[in-house]
């Protein structure tokens, strides 16, 4: 089978429920869903209209900064989410996260209408490794300054104000754009009005500058996921996944298609001579370097010792 | 005192910026005759699947003929590191121009004796005497790869317009290329007058991907049963690909291999399988291919012309873009020519090779006065025998002389391989 169309199913469907899933759900009258322990903590359901409004990834760590959530609410879900990242790596990233299905359809219509788009150079691109966790620490740790711990310690005035009226990693999400696909056109609308408070004014660039990157996915793939803090996140986890890519460095012609195709424009998978493992930090885990690659089973998708899927030639399709 | 020359009769030509070159037209039919008589007697060796190919060298002068007085504008080009696809999208013909021909490598020495590399002598020697289909270049485009290719370009800007693609020396330079690349693809476009849009060199991407297509499936025929398809077979088609149309050529392949595949039965007997590889060995300079054919099947000929053959233009976004980064890729990144740092690429192709096709012994072909693949066999021999593969290196030039010499060594070395096998 095609990894492309399986890739596309996936995406469609998981986009569908995570999107929409509440929606529907509570069309059915299902009122309250039970935590359901799939790689992913999702709760908070029919309420909100959607499977998870507040938990996945950052913004699950910035609950946990900033409110005080049970316990056994914060250890189901930091369990699931870590043997999700043992076993699967990024691959949330590239094949579920909603955000990322997103950015693809942006991009497919630059790709439909064969608009040229461009590549990050090498410096932006090392920047942004550095940034992307410039921004996850910063956001937790705003959160935390504005959190309740942080207020019950100490009792300084100017995050007072703040105190459980600002959501950082929130207003920093270009989830906006998500909030337009799902008809909530009044949180579009709040969102991108700018706010009186002139402290609030700098979430509210924060947010602004973070949608600007994810609406440029449409000239470079993937643009937000350089920033992204859940990413950064999830990469940590991508070396020594059960899910992972092999390369065997002899069949491998460096032909730098790989590198071409990589939305994360990731050189490791083209450089690396010796080892096996590609497996690198900065991966989503989409695997459309193994679906491209024109030699025959240089580069392997691997599921602990098995192998899943690997590379072919391909003829051209007219 | 008259100078001899004039007494013979040869009249000089003088070039454009006033240099005198002496007028080569009595070798050209010398030249003509000798590369055909080869071509004939070529076709008596082969396998008759290969018959299909024996008019396309008459034919195609014919039609390249044709073509230019229809005002098609013909491009020679030089390595495979000129981007055949961006030619052929701005409706020209492109041909390469590198040349095996031992005759016209006496027109550069009557000009300057001298110890050059004879891939340059021969194509300088063609170009010169307009011989075959040497001739009919509006433009030659050289890539400035190695230093005889450098003051080639130099020389042969004398005749004719000479567009020079500049290739970087690392692989990470990549970029450098690219944007050569569009100034060639801007040149094209005002020499031609068409413009080469997004559905053209979509169009051109898509047909030499075919070439590709064709080419691999050959290469897994051979694979199979290695005894059927010689290097001779294999050295033939890489060089029609020289001139002949993409669409043709990939057609008369596929019609060889559905030949092939017919006639499977018919093996040569279990022979000692050689890899052949380094500088390219290019028609009608086969006299290696020969002398092996005579001890062992080679399974494998790995020259830069069948690497740029079995590469292909992998695009992933279909935009202008896109495209050129994807071609740049193509004729950069995968390339094992010694001019490049490749970093051991070629040892780690090669290896690869003698694993897919079994391969008892490698023979490391190196053209006289060739300064890059000579260095680059220091490394490969050093990984060569580390892994016991036995490895052996032979120089020569495109002259005759030495034959003999060459047979004795190879048997030898073929005989060693045996004994080493039992």
């Amino acid at each position: 089978m095609k990894l492309e169309i399986l890739r596309r199913i996936v995406r469609i469907l998981s986009f569908i429920i995570i999107i929409y899933g509440g929606m529907i759900a509570y069309y059915f009258g299902i009122r309250n869903f039970p935590v359901i322990p799939i790689s992913l903590p999702i709760s908070y359901a029919a309420g909100e209209k959607t499977f998870f409004d507040k938990n996945y990834g950052i913004h699950f760590f910035e609950d946990i900064l900033m409110t005080q959530l049970p316990i056994y609410l914060i250890l189901t879900t930091s369990i699931v989410f870590l043997i999700s990242l043992i076993l699967f790596g990024s691959s949330w990233c590239g094949w579920i996260c909603p955000l990322g299905v997103l950015q693809d359809g942006i991009s497919f219509v630059r790709r439909f209408f064969k608009i040229n788009g461009f590549k990050l150079s090498k410096k932006i691109e090392k920047f942004f490794d550095y940034y992307r966790y410039f921004n996850l620490f910063s956001i937790l740790l705003l959160s935390f300054l504005i959190g309740d711990y942080f207020i019950n310690i100490t009792n300084i005035s100017s995050f007072r104000d703040l105190h459980g009226k600002v959501s950082v990693s929130k207003t920093s999400c270009p989830g906006t754009a998500l909030c337009f696909v799902r008809g909530e056109l009044e949180t579009t609308i709040k969102r991108l009005t700018p706010p009186s408070q002139p402290i609030r004014l700098f979430f509210y660039f924060l947010g602004l500058f973070s949608l600007t990157l994810y609406l440029g996915s449409f000239f470079i793939d993937r643009l937000y996921c350089r920033i992204c803090p859940t990413g950064a996140i999830n990469f940590l986890f991508n070396r020594g996944s059960f899910l992972s890519i092999e390369k065997n460095t002899q069949k491998c012609t460096k032909c730098k298609v790989c590198l071409e195709v990589c939305p994360m424009g990731q050189e490791k998978i083209y450089k690396e001579k010796i080892s096996k493992n590609v497996d690198s930090y900065r991966c989503l885990k989409c695997f459309k370097c193994v679906e491209k690659c024109p030699e025959d089973n240089a580069l392997q998708i691997k599921l602990g010792k098995y192998t899943i899927f690997s590379s072919k030639f391909k003829k051209v399709e007219e | 005192m008259r100078n001899t020359r004039e007494i013979i009769g040869e009249e000089k030509v003088k070039s454009k910026f006033g240099l005198e070159f002496l007028k080569p037209s009595h070798r050209k039919k010398e030249i003509e005759r000798k590369f055909l008589d080869e071509w004939e007697k070529i076709f008596k060796e082969t396998n008759s699947a290969f018959k299909v190919l024996k008019n396309r060298l008459k034919n195609r002068i014919v039609e390249l003929k044709k073509e230019r007085r229809r005002g098609k504008k013909i491009i020679g080009y030089f390595c495979n590191f000129t981007p055949e696809e961006l030619i052929y999208a701005s409706n020209s013909i492109p041909v390469r121009l590198c040349s095996g021909s031992f005759q016209a490598t006496f027109i550069f020495d009557e000009n300057l004796i001298s110890d050059t590399c004879p891939l340059i002598k021969s194509s300088f020697g063609l170009i010169l005497s307009n011989s075959l289909f040497y001739n009919f270049c509006d433009v030659i485009i050289l890539p400035l790869v190695c230093d005889g290719k450098r003051k080639l370009s130099e020389i042969l800007s004398e005749f004719s317009d000479v567009w020079i693609l500049k290739i970087p020396r690392t692989k990470s330079e990549i970029d450098k290329y690219l944007s050569d690349l569009y100034v060639i693809k801007e040149k094209l476009e005002n020499l031609t007058g068409n413009k080469i849009n997004r559905k053209s060199l979509e169009n051109s991407i898509k047909t030499f991907h075919k070439r590709t297509e064709v080419f691999r499936e050959f290469l897994n025929l051979k694979k199979e049963s290695p005894g059927l398809i010689g290097s001779l077979e294999t050295n033939l088609i890489g060089f029609t690909s020289f001139f002949d149309d993409v669409e043709i050529w990939t057609n008369n392949l596929k019609k060889i291999c559905e030949n092939m595949k017919r006639n499977k039965k018919e093996e040569k007997e279990n022979k000692i399988r050689i890899l052949l590889t380094g500088s390219p060995i290019i028609f009608p300079n086969t006299k290696i291919l020969k002398i092996i054919e005579n001890y062992a099947n080679v399974v494998v000929d790995n020259f830069c012309f069948t690497e740029h053959l079995y590469h292909s233009v992998e695009v992933d976004d279909w935009s202008m873009k896109g495209m050129m980064r994807a071609l740049a890729n193509k004729y950069i990144a995968p390339s094992i020519c010694p001019c490049l740092l490749s970093e051991e690429d070629r040892i780690d192709r090669t290896l690869q090779l003698i694993e897919d096709f079994k391969v008892d012994g490698v023979i490391y072909y190196q053209l006289r006065n060739c300064q890059l693949f000579d260095l680059e066999y220091l490394k490969m021999r050093q990984v060569f025998l580390r892994k016991k593969i036995p490895i052996f290196k032979i120089v020569s030039d495109y002259s005759t002389q030495d034959t003999e010499q060459l047979r004795i060594r190879i048997e030898t070395f073929i005989e060693m391989i045996k004994r080493g096998k039992k």
